[in-house]
C-alpha cells in the first residue's frame, strides 16, 4: 500500500489565520480568523489531529481508549454555552439595546451598534486592470 | 456645492442612516423604550434638518415642493450635474 502522507495542517487551534489561503491574495475562500468570533462558530481545535483519518478524541465515546486526554473538541456542558439545546438548529444570541454611536461615527462604522462594528475579512476580487491589491481594502 | 450646504447634506445622511438602523432594531424589539426614544430623537432631528435644507437650497425630496406656481423639483442641478 502506498504510504501517502499529507503535510501537517498549518493552522493553530481555532484560528484560520495561518492557513496558506490567508497569504494568497487570489484566495477566494478566506473565512477570516475564527478565533475572535462568537464561540458558536468554533469548529473545534484541530491541534490534536495529525492523521487525516483521525476521528477525534474518543474520550466521550464508549471506546475504551485511555490514551486520549485533554481533547479540546469537547461538547460537554463545560465548554458549550448552549449545551442541551435541540440539535440541527441554528441559534443567534438575542441583541440587547446598549450604547449607540453618534450619527457621524455610525455612518463610518456602517452600524449604530458598537458590537456590530466588525471587521471585514472577505476577499475582494481584484479589478481587472490592477491586481496589486487583490485582497481586502 | 458650498461648504454649509455640503455639511448639512452630510448631516442629513448621517442622521438618516442612524434612523434606518434603529428602525431595523425596532422591527425585532417593538417594546424597547430606549430604542423608541432614540428613534423619536432622530426623527425630529432629521425633520428639522430637511426643513432647513429645503428652505435654504430647494427641495431635497420631491415631497418638499412648496411652490404653487412652479414645480421647483425640476430646477437644476440634476444629480449628474452635482460635482464634488
Amino acid at each position: 500500500m502506498n504510504n501517502m502522507t499529507r503535510p501537517p495542517m498549518k493552522h493553530n487551534c481555532g484560528c484560520m489565520k495561518d492557513k496558506d489561503c490567508m497569504n494568497d491574495k487570489n484566495c477566494m475562500n478566506d473565512m477570516g480568523c475564527m478565533k475572535d468570533r462568537n464561540r458558536m462558530n468554533d469548529m473545534g481545535c484541530m491541534k490534536n489531529r495529525n492523521r487525516m483519518d483521525d476521528m477525534g478524541c474518543m474520550k466521550d465515546r464508549n471506546y475504551m481508549n485511555d490514551k486520549c486526554n485533554g481533547c479540546d473538541a469537547d461538547s460537554s456542558m463545560h465548554n458549550d454555552p448552549i449545551y442541551g439545546m435541540p440539535i440541527g438548529m441554528g441559534y443567534v444570541p438575542w441583541q440587547q439595546w446598549g450604547e449607540i454611536y453618534n450619527p457621524c461615527d455610525a455612518l463610518k462604522a456602517a452600524t449604530i451598534f458598537p458590537p456590530l462594528n466588525l471587521p471585514f475579512y472577505g476577499c475582494i476580487p481584484p479589478r481587472s486592470h490592477d491586481r496589486s491589491n487583490g485582497g481586502a481594502l | 456645492m458650498n461648504k454649509d450646504k455640503h455639511n448639512l447634506l452630510v448631516y442629513i445622511t448621517q442622521v438618516s442612516f442612524s434612523l434606518n438602523d434603529v428602525v431595523l432594531f425596532l422591527d425585532t424589539h417593538p417594546c424597547d423604550t430606549d430604542a423608541l426614544a432614540y428613534y423619536q430623537e432622530l426623527r425630529k432631528a432629521r425633520e428639522e434638518a430637511l426643513k432647513e435644507y429645503s428652505m435654504k437650497y430647494g427641495p431635497l425630496l420631491n415631497d418638499q415642493v412648496d411652490d404653487s406656481c412652479y414645480w421647483e423639483w425640476v430646477k437644476d442641478p440634476w444629480p449628474w450635474q452635482v460635482y464634488r
